[in-house]
C-alpha cells in the first residue's frame, strides 16, 4: 500500500489450475515479445504493428523499449497520410495532414486511459503521454493542440480526485499549465495565466485531505508567481504571509502529528531566514520585521507545545527558528535556556536521529 | 388458490418486511420450498413506501386497534390550497413514495457486503447521505430575517465535523478547541483505545466523560452527541452507546468514496431492498401471495403429543395454517414478525417497550441550500441529516428545556425518486412521547425551514404532513429471534419451556417451528442486528451456519452469468503481477 492507495500488483496464492494458466499466458506473451521485436527490426513499423504493441503494452506497460517502438511507429505513420486505417482498407481516406496526425494522437490518448487508471503510478506511460502532447504541439495547428492539453488538465485534475497524492498527477500538472502558458500554444502573455485558478485548487486539495504534500508543495511553488503576478506591493505580500501563516498554524493545531504540514511551515519560516528570505514571497522585510515575525513564531509554537509535549516537530522547529534568530540579530532569543532541554526532547522522542540531534547540539554550540 | 395446499411448504414466510425479505433471499437459492405471504397489498410490510393514497389507508388500518401493529396513533394534515402554482402544490398520489422507516445504511455495515454477495447490489442504486447538520438557537434577534411562523423560531445550521478536514475548515472553532476535538476523534476511530475507555467510562455520561478527558465544552460536546444518533437527552446518553456509535460514523466517511459515510436505496429506501429481496425468493421458485395473511395454525397430528424432538431439524409433523381466503395448508416452519403472526396479542407499552414518534413533511422547495458538496469528487447528496439536541428547542411550559430529547430530521430531496422534482421530503423522529411529540417535530420541522440559508429557491411551505408513532420491543435476548410457541403472548417466555398453551397445543424447545423475527430497531441508521437476526433465523432453517449466508454465485441459468463469470476470472489474473518489478517503485512521496 501507498499512503493508503492500493497498488495493483499484489500477489494472491494460487491454485493449480491458475497457475498453469498463468504460464500458458507467460508463453503467449514471450511470443508476441518476439513477434514486435522482429518486425521492429526488419523496419515494418505498420499500423498491424502498432496495435500488436497495444496488446504487448497492455500486459506490460513497463516494459519501456515497447513504448520507445511505438513512437517510431508513430513518427512514421505521422508521415504517411493513409496509415491512420488499417492496410487492407485501400479506399484511403485521403485526409488532411493534420486530421490524421490528430487521430493517430487521439487514438492513442484515449488507449492509455485505462492503462492510466490500471497504473496510475507508471512513469512510461505519463512519459508517453507528455511526448503525446508535445508531438500535439508541434505537428498541429495551436487551436487543435490546445484543445487537446485543455482536456488533459480536466483528465488530471480526475486523476487527482482519485489519488489526490499520486505525485506524477502534479508534476504533470505543472507541465500542462506550463504548455498552455508558452508561446508554442499561442499564449500571448497578456493574457491571464493560469496561477489563480491552480492556486485555488490547492486551496480545495488541502481542505479535502490535509496530509497532501503535492498539494502544499504545488502551493508553494504557485505563491511567489502569484504574487508577482497581481504585482503585489509590500502590504500586500504581508496580507499574503500573514494569511498563509494562520492558515498553517490553524491545520497544525488540528494535526500537530502531520508531517506534510511541518514542511510547508518550514518553507513559510524561510521568509525570515536571511539566506533565502531574497527569495522568499517577502523579499522587502526589514531586519526588525523579520524578528518581529521570528519570535512570535517561536511564542506561538511554545503555545503549540502546551498539550502535545510528545511532538517532536514543535521542538525541531524551536530550535530552527532560534538558530533564525541569531542570524538576523546575532544573538539568541530570550527562549535560550530551554534550547538543550529541546535537543533532549528530541533525542527521547526520536532516538533513530540520535546522530543528528548531536550534530544539532553542536551546531547550536552548546 | 387450491394449488397453495398441495404439498407441505418447507417454510411459510409472513409479510415482506425487511427482515423477511432478507431471509427470502438467503433462501432463494436452496431447494426450500418457500411461500411468501403479506396481508397487505404492497411489499415492504412496516418498511414499506406507499404513494399518497396507501398512505391514507394505512392510516386508517393503523389507528384501527383491534390489528396488532408496532405503528399508532396516525394523524394526517394536508395544507388546504393556497395558490395555483403547481410546483407549490401537491402532486397526484403516486408521485409520491413515502417510506415509512426512512432509515440510512452506514457505509460499514454489515447489510451492504451482503448485498454484494448475494450478488443483487446491481438491481439497487445508492444515493450518497451528505454532511450532517446540527441547529443552534439564535445568538440574536436578528437572525429572525427569514420571517418565522410567530410560534417557530429560526436559528443557525452548522455543519457536523466529520473528521480532521472538517475540523480544520470550521473557522468557527477556536485553535485549542480544534485539537482536543481531534484528540477524541482520532480515539474513537481507532477501535484499540475502546475497551479502556468503555472500562472506566462505559456506564457514565458522555458529556461528563468529553469535558473531563478532553476538556471538551459543552457548544462542542452538542456536534459529538449528534454524531450518536442517540435518542436520549444528552446527560442520559451513555459513553457506552456514544463511542461504537461514532466509531462506526468516522470509519464510515470516505469508505466508497469522499464526502459520505452512508447510502440510502432510491426510490424508498428500506422498501426497496425488501422488494429485491422478494424478487430474488420469487426467482429462486418462491411463490408469493399479497392479501394474504395466517389466520390461525395448528399441529396436524395430535399422536405426535407426546413425543419430544430429539433435537433434528427435519422431518416434523407439520403445521396446518388457515389463510385468510379459508385456504388450508401445510408447512414445516413458519417465519414471521409481531404483526404477521397470529395468535399474537399487541405488545402493551411496557418496560422493554420504547416508543418513537416520526413525521413525515412534504415541502414546496428542494431545499437546496442543505445539499452540501462535501468534498471535490463527492457524489451530489440525495439526502441530509439535521439534528436538533437537547436544549436547542424550547417546549415553554411543557418539558424543562435539559429534559428534551434530540430530534434528528432527515431530509431527502427528489433524487431519491419519493417525490415529484422541485419538492422534498422531511422525515422526523424523537423519543418524546406522546402527545407532545407532534408539537416537538412540528417545531423541529418549521424551524428548519425557518433557518435555512436565504436562496433563490421559493420560500418553503409545508404541504402535507403525517405523524405516527411506533412501539419497538426490544426482544429479551441480544439480537436473537425468538423462538415461539404458537401461542404465547409474552416474548419474554423463555423458548425452552413446555407450557401446555389454552388450545391445548404442546408448545416445543428451542428448535420450534415459530420463528418470531424481531422488527428491525428504530433510529437514524439501521442496525446491524437486523442482518444478524436474519443469519440466525436462516441458520434455523439451513440446519446450521454453514458460512454460505448471502453468499452467492452470479445466476447462471438466466444466461447473464457466464460472462459475468468469465470477465471476472480474466480481471483476477490480469491482478497478477504482470509488472513484476516492484524495484521500479520511486515514489519521491514521503509517508
Amino acid at each position: 500500500m501507498s499512503h493508503g492507495i492500493p497498488r495493483v500488483s499484489e500477489r494472491k496464492p494460487v491454485s493449480e489450475q491458475a497457475r498453469r494458466k498463468e504460464l500458458q499466458k507467460v508463453e503467449e506473451y514471450k511470443e508476441l515479445v518476439d513477434q514486435v521485436n522482429d518486425e521492429v527490426r526488419s523496419g515494418n513499423l505498420s499500423y498491424e504493428l502498432l496495435q500488436k504493441s497495444s496488446k504487448l503494452l497492455q500486459i506490460n506497460p513497463e516494459y519501456y523499449t515497447i513504448w520507445n517502438y511505438r513512437r517510431r511507429i508513430l513518427r512514421t505513420l505521422f508521415s504517411d497520410p493513409h496509415s491512420d486505417t488499417p492496410s487492407d482498407d485501400t479506399e484511403g481516406k485521403g485526409l488532411e495532414a493534420h486530421e490524421h496526425i490528430e487521430n493517430l494522437i487521439s487514438n492513442d490518448l484515449s488507449f492509455l486511459l485505462p492503462l492510466l487508471r490500471q497504473y496510475p503510478k507508471c512513469y512510461w506511460i505519463w512519459n508517453y503521454r507528455s511526448w503525446l502532447l508535445n508531438e500535439s504541439t508541434r505537428l498541429l495547428p495551436v487551436s487543435a493542440a490546445r484543445k487537446l492539453w485543455h482536456q488533459e488538465l480536466g483528465l488530471d485534475s480526475k486523476m487527482l480526485s482519485l489519488d489526490s497524492r499520486n505525485f506524477h498527477g502534479w508534476g504533470y500538472r505543472r507541465s500542462i499549465v506550463k504548455a498552455l502558458e508558452s508561446n508554442e500554444l499561442g499564449f500571448q502573455t497578456k493574457r491571464e495565466t493560469m496561477t489563480e485558478p491552480e492556486f485555488q485548487y490547492t486551496t480545495k486539495m488541502i481542505e479535502s485531505n490535509l496530509s497532501n504534500f503535492s498539494a502544499w508543495h504545488h502551493r508553494s511553488k504557485l505563491l511567489p508567481r502569484l504574487l508577482d503576478e497581481r504585482q503585489a506591493d509590500s502590504e500586500a505580500r504581508l496580507k499574503m504571509l500573514d494569511s498563509e501563516l494562520e492558515l498553517i498554524e490553524r491545520a497544525l493545531y488540528t494535526d500537530p502529528a502531520d508531517q506534510s504540514l511541518w514542511f510547508y511551515h518550514q518553507n513559510l519560516m524561510c521568509t525570515f531566514d536571511p539566506m533565502y528570505a531574497g527569495s522568499s514571497m517577502a523579499p522587502d522585510l526589514s531586519q526588525d520585521q523579520r524578528l518581529d515575525y521570528t519570535s512570535k513564531q517561536i511564542e506561538s509554537l511554545l503555545d503549540m507545545l502546551d498539550g502535545a509535549e510528545d511532538c517532536k516537530w514543535i521542538y525541531q522547529s524551536l530550535l530552527q527558528l532560534c538558530l533564525v534568530h541569531r542570524d538576523n540579530s546575532g544573538t539568541w532569543p530570550p527562549q535560550k535556556q530551554e534550547m538543550p532541554k529541546w535537543v533532549e526532547e528530541l533525542r527521547t522522542l526520536d532516538p533513530l536521529r540520535a546522530g543528528r540531534w548531536t550534530d544539532l547540539k553542536k551546531n547550536l554550540s552548546f | 388458490m387450491e394449488t397453495l395446499g398441495e404439498t407441505p411448504w418447507d417454510v411459510v414466510l409472513s409479510g415482506t418486511g425487511l427482515s423477511q425479505s432478507l431471509l427470502a433471499l438467503a433462501l432463494s437459492r436452496s431447494a426450500k420450498k418457500v411461500l411468501h405471504v403479506d396481508q397487505n397489498e404492497y411489499y415492504g410490510g412496516t418498511e414499506a413506501a406507499l404513494s399518497l393514497q396507501e398512505i391514507e389507508a394505512w392510516v386508517e388500518k393503523v389507528n384501527d386497534a383491534t390489528r396488532p401493529s408496532p405503528f399508532r396513533n396516525a394523524i394526517l394534515q394536508k395544507e388546504e390550497e393556497q395558490n395555483s402554482d403547481p410546483a407549490s402544490s401537491l402532486g397526484f398520489s403516486r408521485a409520491y413514495s413515502i417510506s415509512l422507516s426512512p432509515q440510512l445504511i452506514y457505509t460499514r455495515s454489515n447489510l451492504l457486503p451482503a448485498l454484494v454477495s448475494a450478488k443483487v447490489h446491481a438491481q439497487l442504486e445508492f444515493l450518497a447521505v451528505g454532511s450532517w447538520w446540527i441547529y443552534s438557537k439564535a445568538s440574536d434577534s436578528r437572525d429572525l430575517e427569514n420571517g418565522p411562523t410567530p410560534d417557530a423560531p429560526a436559528g443557525e445550521l452548522r455543519r457536523i465535523p466529520g473528521g480532521r478536514e472538517d475540523v480544520f475548515s470550521d473557522k468557527s472553532i477556536d485553535l485549542r478547541s480544534s485539537r482536543s476535538l481531534m484528540k477524541f476523534l482520532k480515539l474513537a476511530a481507532d477501535p484499540q483505545n475502546h475497551p479502556a475507555v468503555l472500562e472506566a467510562w462505559g456506564s457514565k455520561a458522555f458529556p461528563e466523560y468529553l469535558l473531563s478527558e478532553f476538556k471538551i465544552s459543552k457548544s462542542l460536546q452538542a456536534p459529538l452527541l449528534a454524531l450518536t444518533s442517540s435518542p436520549h437527552p444528552a446527560e442520559q446518553t451513555l459513553t457506552s452507546l456514544a463511542i461504537p456509535r461514532i466509531h462506526q460514523h468516522l470509519t464510515s466517511i470516505g469508505l466508497f468514496g469522499p464526502g459520505f459515510g452512508a447510502v440510502l436505496p432510491r426510490w424508498g429506501g428500506l422498501s426497496e431492498i425488501a422488494q429485491v429481496g422478494c424478487r430474488a425468493g420469487a426467482v429462486g421458485g418462491g411463490v408469493y401471495v399479497l392479501n394474504k395473511a395466517i389466520e390461525n395454525f395448528e399441529l396436524v397430528s395430535k399422536a405426535t403429543e407426546q413425543e419430544a424432538p430429539s433435537g433434528s431439524d427435519f422431518p416434523k409433523p407439520p403445521l396446518r395454517l388457515r389463510l385468510n381466503g379459508g385456504e388450508e395448508i401445510e408447512a414445516h416452519l413458519i417465519v414471521g414478525s409481531d404483526e404477521d403472526l397470529p395468535q399474537h396479542e399487541p405488545s402493551p407499552a411496557g418496560p422493554d417497550t420504547v416508543q418513537i414518534s416520526q413525521s413525515i413533511a412534504i415541502i414546496s422547495s428542494p431545499l437546496s441550500s442543505l445539499f452540501y458538496l462535501a468534498a471535490e469528487g463527492a457524489p451530489p447528496p440525495a439526502a441530509t441529516v439535521v439534528v436538533f439536541p437537547t436544549g436547542s428547542l424550547d417546549l415553554d411550559d411543557i418539558l424543562p428545556t435539559e429534559k428534551v430529547p434530540p430530534v434528528y430530521l432527515t431530509v431527502h430531496s427528489s433524487d431519491t425518486g419519493e417525490c415529484p422534482n422541485g419538492q422534498s421530503i422531511i422525515y422526523g423522529h424523537t423519543s418524546l412521547p406522546q402527545p407532545h411529540a407532534s408539537t416537538l417535530l412540528s417545531l423541529a420541522t418549521q424551524t428548519l425551514l425557518n433557518s435555512i440559508p436565504p436562496s433563490p429557491d421559493p420560500k418553503p411551505l409545508i404541504l402535507w404532513t403525517l405523524l405516527y408513532t411506533r412501539f419497538h420491543h426490544i426482544p429479551t435476548s441480544q439480537n436473537s429471534p425468538h423462538c415461539q410457541s404458537p401461542s404465547a403472548s409474552s416474548p419474554s417466555l423463555p423458548a425452552s419451556a413446555t407450557v401446555s398453551t389454552p388450545n391445548g397445543l404442546p408448545s416445543y424447545t428451542s428448535d420450534s417451528q415459530i420463528i418470531n423475527l424481531p422488527p428491525p430497531p428504530p433510529g437514524l441508521a439501521i442496525d446491524d442486528s437486523v442482518l444478524k437476526s436474519v443469519r440466525e433465523a436462516w441458520a434455523k432453517i439451513n440446519g446450521g451456519d454453514d458460512g454460505t449466508f448471502l453468499l452467492f454465485e452470479e445466476r447462471t441459468d438466466l444466461g447473464e452469468g457466464e460472462e459475468a463469470d468469465e470477465l471476472g476470472k480474466d480481471a483476477a489474473e490480469e491482478g497478477l503481477d504482470p509488472a513484476g518489478s516492484d524495484s521500479q517503485d520511486r515514489d519521491g512521496e514521503r509517508e
